[in-house]
């Protein structure tokens, strides 16, 4: 039909005025949609095609007006305070890791592999920001099952390392894939706790599909966080279970409280809750058996000045020793208690939380469901590391964790680059992610009613 | 009596938020509700409405949901927000002083301002 051509004609001109890509889309069909309505309303009044296609146009008004008054609507989300506090904590995570190399013997040499990581984990932030993320979470119990696959892929290398490596050994070249798989299982414990974090985020898209499904829904998401515990009992690694547990149960809580799932409240809330806490509450009590030497840093730590070094006789001590040497950058806040006192240990971790809880702020600022829960889940990805980080580190219970960006750990890195380039993508997408299929309960009950 | 714009222009997020607080509406429902409830004397040009409606949603005021208008189409529908319904009233309470203010001085005149 020659009016389709015409529509099109001036819906391009709108956007053509429309810097951000994004929008076109979304400020497309709805003009074609009001296009097509007003000219059907004056067909059905008498008009000729012709004429109802021209009245419809000149009703809209110059497109290039209309355009640069969409254009002024959108324009990408960016929070530079955020994007401040992120450059921060990396600008600090390389003062740390660079201090350390120049300072300890022993780490004399790892300020390079750590420097290696940095263009990666940049990369890695770059993708995940400018892609939009929604559209992979629509197929949110998909990506899950992958997810999940892999998780077992990487627990499989890691109970055959030993096998893998003999194997390959054997041969007469390695090469290239050969080295990759002796990589990834040497290093597979790594690997898998750190895809549980990914984890989190992709709860959060399974969430948002099981939206007004009820019961059902709910006990939908408590089997996925069960399945991925039973794997962390398997793998014998515990911490991902308390990573998983404060993320999955604050993400229930959120969308339950938001009325997502169309359930009473006080009832479904009880019925995350419980299990949640009990499975989170039993790990802790577990972290002395899966963390060995863990009371050497507890009973360090609790002897601590509030200023000023430990003992006197700190360099001849087992504590010190075992602190100063066994993986530093994972007791930074202890080393800082130990060697300056508590005042200087709590004013760095008060320092350091500050860019880490402005990105949890952030995060609850995506207006669209999807874009909203993504971004919570993604903090709360990065913010449970730094909190079980100086839980651990002020001796009150000992649970594998790293500060996002300044620990040493090129998977570490690049995987909280990641996260925080998840949560800044849907930020940005927030404005044009695909309107919500249902409203609020409340809205549809006094709206739809009628 | 054909009205000059620019009273309209300043109005119009009032108008928009006024109708949505009383019923869910579609872009071209809401320019044909404008036009029969004001007798044709306001009127809404549709590229003039929808940057508007997309901006009051960027600021959280309406928002959005896709609804089947027949068998072969969906709709975007728009409804108020809590916020929005905040928002109409600190709108009306400026209006209905404005409105007073002004007959006052149409009214009276100087000895208004005098009082």
């Amino acid at each position: 039909m020659q009016c389709n051509e015409q529509f099109t004609g001036y819906i391009k001109a709108v956007c053509g005025q429309i810097r951000w890509k994004k929008a076109h889309k979304k400020v497309a069909n709805e003009i074609e949609d009001h296009l097509i309505d007003h000219m059907e309303a004056l067909l059905a009044s008498g008009l000729e095609e012709a004429a109802a296609v021209k009245g419809a146009l000149e009703e809209m008004g110059d497109p290039i007006q209309v355009g640069k008054q969409f254009d002024a609507v959108y324009r990408p989300q960016k929070d530079k305070v955020l994007f401040a506090c992120i450059i921060a904590l990396m600008v600090i995570g390389v003062a740390i890791q660079l201090g350390m190399s120049l300072a300890i013997r022993s780490y004399a040499n790892t300020f390079a592999e750590y420097a290696f990581f940095i263009p990666f984990g940049i990369a890695a932030l770059a993708i995940a920001y400018f892609f939009d993320f929604s559209r992979l979470l629509k197929h949110s119990i998909v990506v899950y099952a992958v997810l999940f696959a892999l998780e077992i892929a990487a627990l499989f290398l890691m109970n055959n390392s030993r096998a893998i490596t003999d194997f390959f050994m054997m041969q007469d070249s390695v090469g290239v894939m050969g080295n990759i798989i002796l990589r990834i299982s040497r290093g597979a414990d790594a690997y898998i706790y750190f895809l549980f974090l990914l984890s989190i985020p992709v709860f959060a898209g399974v969430i948002h599909s099981q939206r007004m499904h009820g019961y059902k829904g709910l006990l939908l998401c408590l089997t996925l966080y069960f399945i991925n515990v039973g794997l962390c009992f398997y793998s014998n690694d515990l911490a991902p279970v308390a990573h998983i547990s404060i993320g999955y149960l604050v993400l229930l809580i959120v969308t339950i409280c938001k009325d997502w799932f169309a359930v009473k409240k006080p009832r479904a809330l009880l019925l995350v809750c419980m299990p949640i806490l009990a499975m989170f509450v039993f790990v802790l009590t577990q972290t002395d058996q899966f963390f060995t030497g863990y009371d050497t840093i507890h009973n360090a730590v609790s002897k601590a000045k509030l200023f000023g070094p430990f003992v006197e006789n700190l360099r001849g001590s087992s504590n010190y020793y075992m602190i100063m040497t066994d993986g530093h950058s994972d007791y930074l806040f202890s080393y800082i208690i130990l060697q300056f006192g508590y005042i200087a240990g709590a004013v760095s971790v008060f320092a350091l939380s500050i860019p880490v809880f402005r990105m949890f702020k952030s995060s609850c600022r995506p207006k669209s469901s999807i874009g909203f829960i993504i971004s919570l889940a993604s903090s709360l990805a990065v913010t449970s590391q730094m909190l079980l980080y100086v839980i651990r580190n002020i001796g009150i219970f000992g649970m594998r964790a790293s500060f996002p960006l300044l620990g040493y750990g090129g998977v570490s890195y690049i995987v909280n680059m990641i996260l925080i380039g998840i949560m800044l993508s849907s930020m940005r997408h927030d404005s044009v992610i695909a309107i919500d299929k249902y409203p609020s309960q409340s809205s549809q009950v006094r709206h739809l009613a009628d | 009596m054909e009205i000059d714009k620019s009273l309209l222009s300043g109005s119009t997020t009032m108008l928009v938020l006024n109708l949505l607080s009383q019923q869910d509406m579609y872009g071209y429902e809401m320019i044909e509700t404008i036009g029969k409830i004001s007798k044709e004397i306001f009127s809404f040009k549709a590229g003039t409405l929808y940057p508007l409606l997309h901006n009051l949603e960027e600021q959280g005021m309406i928002q959005s949901y896709e609804k089947n208008a027949d068998h072969t189409r969906v709709r975007k529908y728009y409804t108020i927000t809590p916020s929005g319904r905040k928002l109409l009233e600190e709108k009306k309470s400026e209006w209905t002083l404005f409105v007073k203010t002004m007959s006052g001085i149409l009214e009276g005149g100087i000895e208004y301002a005098m009082q």
